[in-house]
């Protein structure tokens, strides 16, 4: 008789990285890895409120636009290949689509379209492909140099139309990245604008404990601890047994401030804000002084776990956590696949 | 093809008609995007010929009743599919005749049997024209399931249901439920395994990633979790539609014009 194994469940597997002495370009290649963030939390130690210019690089400038009941025919048109993909990055990522039970599609800035397609629809398109775990199949278009265009436009005119969240930066300074709304307002479909939301905390700490002399996933834990308000010090073990990560030389200060911005969050956002992060922090005077860059993966899109996996729609969960230190930079990534 | 495309994702095959109908948001919430509404119809012994005096004698009452009313701007509103189920419950291959006469099977999307002796298991599998083999939980499985009847219903393309949400009711049909998703283990490998929750409100139905977790006590490992309620449930509506169109290879239907991409 068999009898099936009902005693040796394994956990979750959970993917970590940690890595120090980093400088900013080493930091921005491992954020330009993935292209769709869904929001980032920046944390500065020993500040009421977090300094202006950090807030504004993140939310001036970074609209992002929702097009509405938009066919993927529209992507291999020669005139917006012309005028978006080879004239800027383009960074477009399918709204609300769950990437277990639906067709999604991206376009990343290296002009890719990258289709995620359930095994019944892909046996009808025509189109060659790669097989993707749980009975998916991922192709990819590229567009800047794409041949037999009729026989991709029969083929992405059987998918059905997708909501997209779209950002545009143009290569040229004084283009407008709002272009590409009016390109599809022009075209008679539904955009809409929508700009970061931003929320402000400034949670009530004893001492900071400092990267040199804790374990960096102690220390993301108890940010993440104070990003959601959450308390530090339980009192009785049974709900929580939380303790704040042991440092020898903390930085004696009892003011933090974190925000939290939320929206369709692209690559070159966050290297701004990182160089802008790394000049602020060599600004400060105090030894052993860090600010925190963490960024959140949206959960339903192309993710790439590292240069050496391939890049795959995956319903996950990753945040990469960047702390920046007067000397080097450490990178710490954590993250997890729901469904294995 | 373009607008005609469901997504059927993942399924709860098995609700309970007293459900109501407004908490059903909350299977939403919790991560599925298809129901059935389940009726069912228990086994009525034979009534004694009895001499009709002025009735029409031609007059029969058909064995399986009306399917569930869903209000139409519910079905409009809601953004689940909503299928209609009914659960016969038999003990020989009389059943196929009444089941023949009835004109309000028809109405019905998913034909799922529970087969309660040996031989009704074997006509079952081997003959009658069905979705889903389930079982009672209330009580222990009267008969052995033999691996070649578990093959033989496999092959025809039955789906054997295990519910959950009696599992949460009872302790009693906790031990039965495992034990027959055991049972299905052991005989056949835990193929054309089906979860459902078997819900009557909204508190005993849980969340898509629940469902697969609990798989792995119903002897499932991961990969049949996950295809227990998204890949077996989409091949048989698959098998169900096949079933309610007969043989057929062509299927026509109306494209909204609007839609159509202005060339």
């Amino acid at each position: 008789m068999l009898c099936p194994e009902i005693w040796d469940f394994p956990s979750p597997k959970v993917v970590c990285s940690n890595k120090k002495c980093l400088t900013l370009n080493s930091v921005s290649k491992i954020v330009e890895l993935n292209n769709f963030y869904r929001n980032v939390i920046i944390t500065c130690p020993d500040e009421l409120h977090t300094p202006r210019f950090i807030e504004d690089s993140l939310l001036d400038d970074s609209d992002y636009y929702e097009v509405a009941n938009c066919p993927l025919t529209e992507f291999i048109d020669p005139v917006f290949i012309q005028k978006f993909i080879k004239t800027g990055k383009l960074y477009c990522l399918t709204a609300n689509t769950n990437c277990m039970i639906q067709n999604c599609a991206a376009l990343t800035p290296d002009g890719i379209l990258t289709l995620h397609i359930l095994e019944s629809t892909y046996q009808t398109l025509g189109i060659e492909g790669t097989k993707r775990p749980h009975k998916f199949y991922q192709i990819e278009i590229p567009l800047k140099d794409l041949k037999n265009i009729s026989r991709v436009k029969t083929a992405l005119e059987k998918l059905k139309l997708f909501d997209f969240n779209i950002s545009w930066v143009p290569e040229i300074e004084n283009v407008c990245p709002s272009s590409i709304a009016k390109y599809f307002c022009n075209k008679n479909y539904k955009v809409s604008s929508h700009s970061m939301s931003i929320e402000r905390v400034a949670p009530v700490i004893k001492e900071v404990p400092t990267i040199h002399n804790s374990d960096i996933d102690e220390v993301v834990e108890w940010i993440g601890m104070l990003a959601h308000d959450a308390n530090l010090t339980p009192t009785e073990s049974y709900v929580s047994t939380y303790a704040e990560p042991e440092c020898s030389t903390p930085i004696k200060t009892s003011r933090i401030s974190i925000i939290i911005v939320k929206g369709f969050l692209t690559p070159n956002i966050l290297i701004n804000t990182s160089k802008l992060l790394e000049d602020y922090v060599k600004s400060r005077d105090f030894k052993h002084y860090w600010a925190c860059l963490s960024v959140q993966s949206i959960e339903e899109s192309l993710w790439q776990w590292n240069t050496s996996s391939p890049r795959i729609f995956q319903s996950q969960n990753a945040s990469c956590n960047i702390f920046f230190t007067q000397e080097s930079h450490s990178v710490y990534t954590v993250g997890q696949l729901k469904y294995t | 093809m373009q607008n005609i495309e469901r997504v059927w994702g993942f399924c709860d095959l098995f609700i309970e008609k007293n459900f109501d109908l407004n908490k059903v948001h909350y299977i939403e919430k919790l991560g599925f995007n298809t129901i059935a509404l389940n009726t069912h119809v228990e086994e009525v012994s034979e009534e004694p010929k009895k001499k009709k005096k002025k009735n029409d004698p031609t007059e029969k009452k058909d064995y399986v009743p009306l399917p569930v009313e869903i209000p139409e701007n519910f079905k409009k509103n809601c953004k689940l599919n909503i299928l209609q189920r009914v659960t016969l419950e038999f003990s020989d291959s009389s059943i196929s005749l009444k089941l023949n006469q009835s004109d309000n099977l028809k109405k019905y999307d998913i034909i799922a049997v529970v087969p309660k002796t040996l031989q009704a298991f074997q006509y079952a599998c081997g003959s009658l024209d069905i979705d889903v083999i389930t079982f009672d939980p209330q009580i222990r499985i009267p008969f052995k399931v033999s691996r070649k009847l578990y093959r033989q219903a496999v092959e025809r393309g039955i789906f054997f249901e295990v519910m959950y949400s009696a599992a949460i009711r009872d302790s009693m049909s906790r031990k039965n439920i495992i034990s027959a998703a055991h049972g299905y283990h052991a005989v056949g490998k835990s193929k054309n395994i089906i979860v459902s929750s078997g819900a009557e409100n909204y508190t005993q139905c849980r969340g898509v990633h629940d469902v697969i977790n609990l798989g792995f006590i119903l002897g499932l490992n991961s990969n049949q979790s996950l295809e227990a309620i998204r890949d077996n449930t989409q091949r048989l509506i698959l098998k169900m539609q096949g079933r309610k169109c007969g043989k057929h290879y062509m299927e026509v239907s109306h494209v909204n014009e609007n839609k159509l991409n202005e060339e």
